[in-house]
């Protein structure tokens, strides 16, 4: 009846071309505005046409509205720049900040204990230029150290959110699990490469013998791009760059917490991760030595807990049985134990101290149901997603620095704030009490498809 | 052409525009809301969203929320006819963000203005946010800019007090690292010019590197 009637169809033609134009002139724009970025004051105005493939009528009328818009400018000798509005694309936020919470910012005061972080200086350098790489959609292969803690599930989980996000840049992405054990690593990676990857991503499994060392390094010297992830190993040379977040700002501004909560004395235990995974020391090491600062704070004891539920309650256990009384802080280098460290004071019936670690749902809703004072530092799991953008980037042929660190957030339940460390969020909207434990919320935009 | 096709031309550039400027904002995450938040009807918003995503002019961050792409920063970059930056400059603006708690900005000086790019905003009751254009004019013309405190004002002439450090410049244009400061003098401000200073030096030592790399 439509189309007889003719008046819909021509109605619904007009919209679609209406949309239609809209979608390519935005098209245009970037073709024309890229074309003078490369070659600024080069090219007159129907060189630009030509070089951007343009209609003659489409393309002088668009680049005049983009004159009068202040996206070109005519220089003196009829080429075009790019101009004023152009100059201010790049205002842009680096992170994204919740406007709605404002808490007063701390002064230092005489006998506050520096804040200061170090800048590595691998985010100064840049990483070795790759050789070419192959014209894309690009394979990649992910050399995991395991998917044995709910963390690196949603690592996991985000790299393949990326992946699809960049379905036509990455054809495949061919997936190992090291379980932990090096070995087992450096022949999956072998088994990766005999596939024929254009690129490598890693998150090195613990390796105090360097024992992936030599493989990684005469793959980085025949141009592979290989990307670490979280976890590095131990040699700096044997990668192309690092994604991660500070360890450094995790393990200090957490024990400056505890230290500040604690007025600057009392027993304190400390829980860490995987004694040879790379994250763990250097939590360890940053958290000493701002904890150093304050004299009355007493280091009673320090285990690992394999970043396990059930390590972080074995240790608590075992170490109240020890002590007989609970401490009066509790830092743990992340949730995943710190979860287990909190039931273990539950079970024995002890009050249970503050704590530091972020990272699991669990911890987030087991210490605010329990109005447990803590700290949480979320080591981001959309890292996974970041390592895919820069490997594409790589391939690309893109420059990027040696180190690229996510920003990681300080989450803090209402009344928790001390002098220095005050909240990023609070943890109370944090939470999410419709997922479950173990689920990680740092994952990002990947825990929407992740069905949990 | 027509004046209907013209106008066209200029329809297109508001909705390149809208759709850039809720990316700014960094508080929308699904395309639903940029449509709904930029007055776009949804069908055409999706497809426009989806381009320009393709385009890289706008992507995601972790979270999923909207915000400017590397491809519109290249481009800003080009049109201030620098090297392109923003890995070096984002680490810097994070540890000025954790080290101050106020907006720390990357900032290009040319005829007596500036226009901010890269910032990272503050936190707590001091800090203060940049104008929607980021666009500030020079009280007074200084040649050379030197490190210190100067007092700007906004297209409404508010006066806006920052901490301004020099990183590299020409005859036309100066890029800059910055605070943004609050009205009243307070004693951190040297505090904070000492470490925007040191921060400047780091970033000028990745920037060589990145010279090296490019004549190499």
């Amino acid at each position: 009846m439509c189309s007889r009637l003719g008046l819909p169809t021509v109605f619904l033609s007009a919209r679609l071309r209406t949309q239609m134009t809209d979608v390519t002139n935005i098209e245009r724009i970037a073709k024309i505005l890229k074309v003078v970025g490369r070659d600024p004051a080069t090219f007159s105005i129907s060189d630009i046409v030509k070089k951007a493939q343009l209609g003659r009528s489409t393309g002088f009328e668009l680049i005049r509205a983009l004159k009068e818009r202040g996206y070109l400018e005519e220089t003196p000798r009829k080429t075009l720049q790019l101009g004023k509005s152009a100059r201010s694309l790049g205002l842009c936020q680096i992170e994204s900040h919740s406007s709605k919470f404002h808490f007063g910012v701390p002064r230092m005061h005489d006998d506050q204990v520096t804040t200061s972080l170090d800048l590595a200086p691998e985010l100064f350098q840049r990483a070795q230029p790759i050789k070419k790489a192959p014209p894309g959609p690009w394979r990649l292969g992910f050399a995991n150290a395991s998917s044995s803690n709910p963390w690196r599930a949603a690592l996991l989980n985000s790299v393949y959110h990326s992946i699809k996000v960049h379905s036509s840049e990455v054809s495949e992405i061919l997936y190992s699990d090291a379980q932990d054990d090096p070995v087992v690593q450096l022949s999956q990676i072998d088994e990766l490469i005999d596939t024929g990857i254009d690129a490598l991503l890693i998150s090195a499994a613990p390796d105090k013998q360097g024992l992936l060392t030599d493989r990684l390094q005469d793959l980085t010297r025949q141009g592979l791009p290989v990307i670490a992830v979280d976890r590095r190993p131990s040699d700096k040379d044997c990668f192309t760059t690092f994604v991660t977040a500070s360890d450094e700002l995790l393990g200090r501004f957490s024990a400056l917490w505890l230290a500040e909560h604690l007025k600057g004395k009392g027993r304190v235990w400390l829980l860490s991760g995987i004694q040879n995974a790379s994250p763990t020391q250097r939590r360890l090491k940053a958290a000493k030595k701002v904890l150093r600062y304050f004299p009355d704070i007493v280091l009673e004891a320090h285990r690992y807990t394999d970043w396990t539920a059930n390590g972080g309650y074995e240790a608590s256990r075992n170490l109240l049985k020890v002590y007989r009384s609970a401490p009066h802080g509790v830092w743990c280098d992340s949730g995943l134990q710190g979860v287990g460290s909190i039931r273990a004071f539950m079970d024995a019936k002890e009050i249970i101290p503050p704590h530091t670690g972020g990272d699991i749902n669990g911890m987030f809703r087991l210490a605010l149901k329990q109005k447990i004072s803590f700290c949480a530092f979320d080591f981001p799991a959309a890292m996974g997603s970041k390592a895919i953008d820069v490997a594409v980037s790589l391939l690309e042929g893109h420059s990027l620095p040696r180190r690229i660190e996510v920003p990681v957030a300080a989450i803090l339940p209402r009344g928790a704030e001390t002098r220095s460390i005050k909240a990023d969020v609070i943890a109370e909207k944090y939470v999410r009490w419709d997922l479950a434990d173990d689920v990680i919320l740092s994952q990002g935009v990947a825990l929407r498809g992740s069905g949990t | 052409m027509t004046s209907s096709q013209k106008n066209s031309y200029h329809k297109s550039i508001d909705r390149f525009e809208y759709l850039l400027d809720a990316a700014r904002s960094r508080e929308i995450d699904t395309p639903y809301k940029l449509a709904q938040i930029t007055g776009i009807p949804q069908s055409t918003a999706y497809r426009q969203i989806a381009l320009m995503e393709k385009l890289r002019l706008i992507s995601r961050d972790m979270q999923g929320r909207f915000m400017i792409g590397p491809e519109s920063l290249r481009l800003a970059n080009k049109a201030w006819d620098i090297q392109d930056i923003e890995v070096l400059a984002e680490p810097i603006l994070r540890f000025i963000r954790i080290q101050t708690r106020q907006t720390g900005f990357l900032g290009f000086v040319a005829n007596g203005d500036i226009q901010l790019g890269l910032y990272s905003i503050g936190l707590g009751c001091r800090f203060n946010k940049p104008t929607k254009s980021g666009l500030y004019h020079f009280l007074d013309v200084i040649k050379p800019l030197t490190s210190g405190r100067y007092d700007l004002v906004d297209d409404d002439g508010l006066r806006q007090p920052v901490i301004l450090c020099p990183v590299v410049g020409n005859d036309h244009r100066e890029l800059v690292i910055g605070l943004l400061k609050n009205d009243q003098k307070d004693e951190t401000t040297t505090d904070d010019l000492a470490l925007v200073t040191d921060v400047v030096n780091r970033f000028r030592a990745g920037l060589a590197l990145v010279s090296q790399k490019t004549e190499s």
